[in-house]
């Protein structure tokens, strides 16, 4: 048997090229220590693992065995990681990796839809039908406060002569507001579904009350008109990310054939992208609230566009991406 | 491949180093922005600004530095970092997966059900973790030396385990880090192999010296 420091000697060029790779590939992209061969990498690293299990084996120091496992699992690290590029990347999914992955999940997304627009849909009817039902609802402190806000009277629904001033400082709340509300649709399914079931439900309470209280006091040009352009990206995309906490919540009530942990990281991984482009949606929702919905223009014309967007996504998350079966 | 996990209370240290970080930030902008406010505009638009930095940092500062360099700067303070549970660098979704579901291992408040889901998991992993498929490790720190200044060469007895010729020769290795006071405790332990009367650092040295290159070099031959 080859003792230790015949045993070093003998690979000490292979540890010494491994280490000079290592370093390079570790360094910064354009440094000028990145060599430009390193094709015998995975090679050496095979033969590494071998001499570390040898020295392991035979009872070299430990200080030896230390350093190859070092060398080990750097090498490791630069032979797994994940190469591509960002910008391809992204156009792949705004292209349809997105709409994609949305699809794959239609069933999820009927139900965190219709945990949320049924739930809208009957707590606004009864809204309308009985100030009542929307104090029950909302409190009678928020309803006046709606009132107010969206009182016809007022001319805008912002403070007076304010319009333009504050249009990037609610762009920056209703980013931190809604695309947090977003995170934490998806987030909270871990809990077996229930955070996830329990905003949508709440969420539906509040909006359909609002809605069909202000519908029936006859505030429809104010309401309506501000939140017709915005609601399509902003609700779509909240029960998106409903239905990505749903998959989280799925993979622990009902794994199949394999075990709960497992069943979650995958539904987790698949759940990235859908959660992504529900945060990018809210993102574009914030955008349109911010600068278009507080314009002071006829009802017909916010109506149709509010309308129209609501077209397009429907369009885009029904057919984009079809037809193309490469993965991105 | 051997990785050794990290537990709550290093995490939890690491996790305070980012939380300063993280204030310390805000409040460096909160000052920059007071600086160009003056109009009712610039005052809304500094306060959106500061609402957009506030949302970053609360969703994507842990995110982005994780899985840009596998560590926060917290974390790397402490010599940690994550990987994916088959040790390899964590990606993207790995990142953001253990990263937002923060909010739920932060439940009722600092991280308790983080804390009680890492006690009852035998590699330490919160909510985020197992659903990302990610560990929290300690990095492997620099190598020692595994030389040591000693030319003579002495065979040891034959009924040395083999464990403890691996425990001669890494006690001859780390010397080099030792002060000769703590040489002599250490060797000490060791006593009951030894001899009364001889110098146990130098017999203990002179032992290694030989199990690393035999007798002499020429003699270090495939056998």
């Amino acid at each position: 048997m080859l003792n230790q420091r015949g045993f070093e000697q003998q690979y000490e060029k292979d540890w010494a090229r491994i280490e000079a790779t290592l370093d390079s590939l570790e360094s910064w992209r354009f440094s000028k220590k990145r060599v430009a061969d390193n094709s015998d990498l995975p090679t050496l690293y095979a033969a590494l693992c071998q001499q570390h299990a040898l020295a392991q084996s035979r009872g070299y120091s430990h200080a030896l065995t230390k350093r190859l496992h070092e060398l080990i699992t750097r090498a490791h690290h630069q032979l797994y990681q994940n190469r591509g590029h960002l910008l391809y990347r992204i156009i792949q999914f705004l292209g349809g990796g997105f709409a994609r992955a949305v699809r794959e999940q239609w069933k999820l997304l009927a139900i965190s839809s219709a945990l949320f627009f049924v739930t809208a849909f009957i707590c606004g009817g009864f809204a309308a039908y009985s100030v009542d039902f929307a104090d029950l609802f909302m409190g009678s402190k928020n309803r006046f406060a709606l009132e107010t806000m969206y009182d016809p009277a007022r001319g805008s629904i912002r403070e007076e002569g304010m319009e333009d001033d504050t249009n990037f400082y609610m762009f920056g709340f209703y980013i931190m507001n809604n695309i947090s509300i977003d995170f934490r649709t998806f987030a909270s399914g871990i809990l077996f579904c229930v955070g996830t079931v329990f905003v949508l439900v709440f969420n539906g309470i509040q909006i359909g009350a609002a809605a069909g209280h202000l519908s029936a006091i006859g505030y429809n040009e104010t309401f309506w008109g501000f939140v017709s352009g915005h609601s399509a990206p902003e609700l779509i995309a909240l029960c998106i990310s409903g239905a990505a906490g749903l998959m989280l919540g799925m993979a622990l009530i009902k794994p199949g054939r394999q075990t709960r942990r497992l069943a979650l990281v995958r539904a987790a991984k698949k759940a990235v992208p859908i959660i992504v482009g529900a945060g990018l949606m809210t993102l574009l929702a914030a955008f349109i609230e911010a600068y278009w919905s507080s314009k002071e223009l006829d009802l017909s014309i916010k109506i149709s566009v509010g309308v129209l967007i609501w077209i397009l996504h429907i369009l885009y998350l029904c057919l984009a991406g079809r037809g193309r079966h490469h993965h991105g | 491949m051997q990785i050794a996990v990290a537990g709550p209370v290093i995490r939890g240290m690491a996790w305070l180093v980012d939380v300063i970080i993280r204030s310390i930030i805000l409040i460096a902008l909160l000052i920059a922005l007071s600086s160009i406010m003056g109009s009712r505009q610039s005052d809304y638009s500094a306060m959106g600004f500061f609402l957009i930095a506030q949302f970053l940092l609360s969703w994507f500062y842990t995110t982005l530095f994780e899985a840009m360099t596998g560590s926060t700067p917290g974390k790397k303070l402490y010599g940690l970092w994550v990987v994916h549970d088959n040790a390899t660098p964590i990606t993207w979704s790995g990142a953001l997966i253990r990263n937002f579901l923060r909010v739920v291992d932060n439940l009722p408040f600092i991280y308790m059900v983080g804390l009680i889901t890492m006690l009852m998991d035998n590699r330490f992993r919160r909510l985020g973790d197992l659903a990302g498929g990610t560990l929290v490790v300690y990095r492997d720190r620099t190598t020692d030396s595994t030389s040591f200044a000693h030319n003579e060469g002495l065979p040891p007895p034959e009924w040395l385990s083999r464990d403890e010729r691996q425990a001669v020769v890494d006690f001859a290795e780390r010397s080099e880090q030792l002060s000769p006071e703590r040489q002599q405790e250490l060797a000490g332990v060791l006593s009951h192999l030894l001899d009364d009367d001889t110098d146990a650092v130098h017999t203990l040295k002179s032992w290694a010296h030989w199990i690393l290159r035999g007798q002499t070099d020429a003699q270090s031959t495939r056998v």
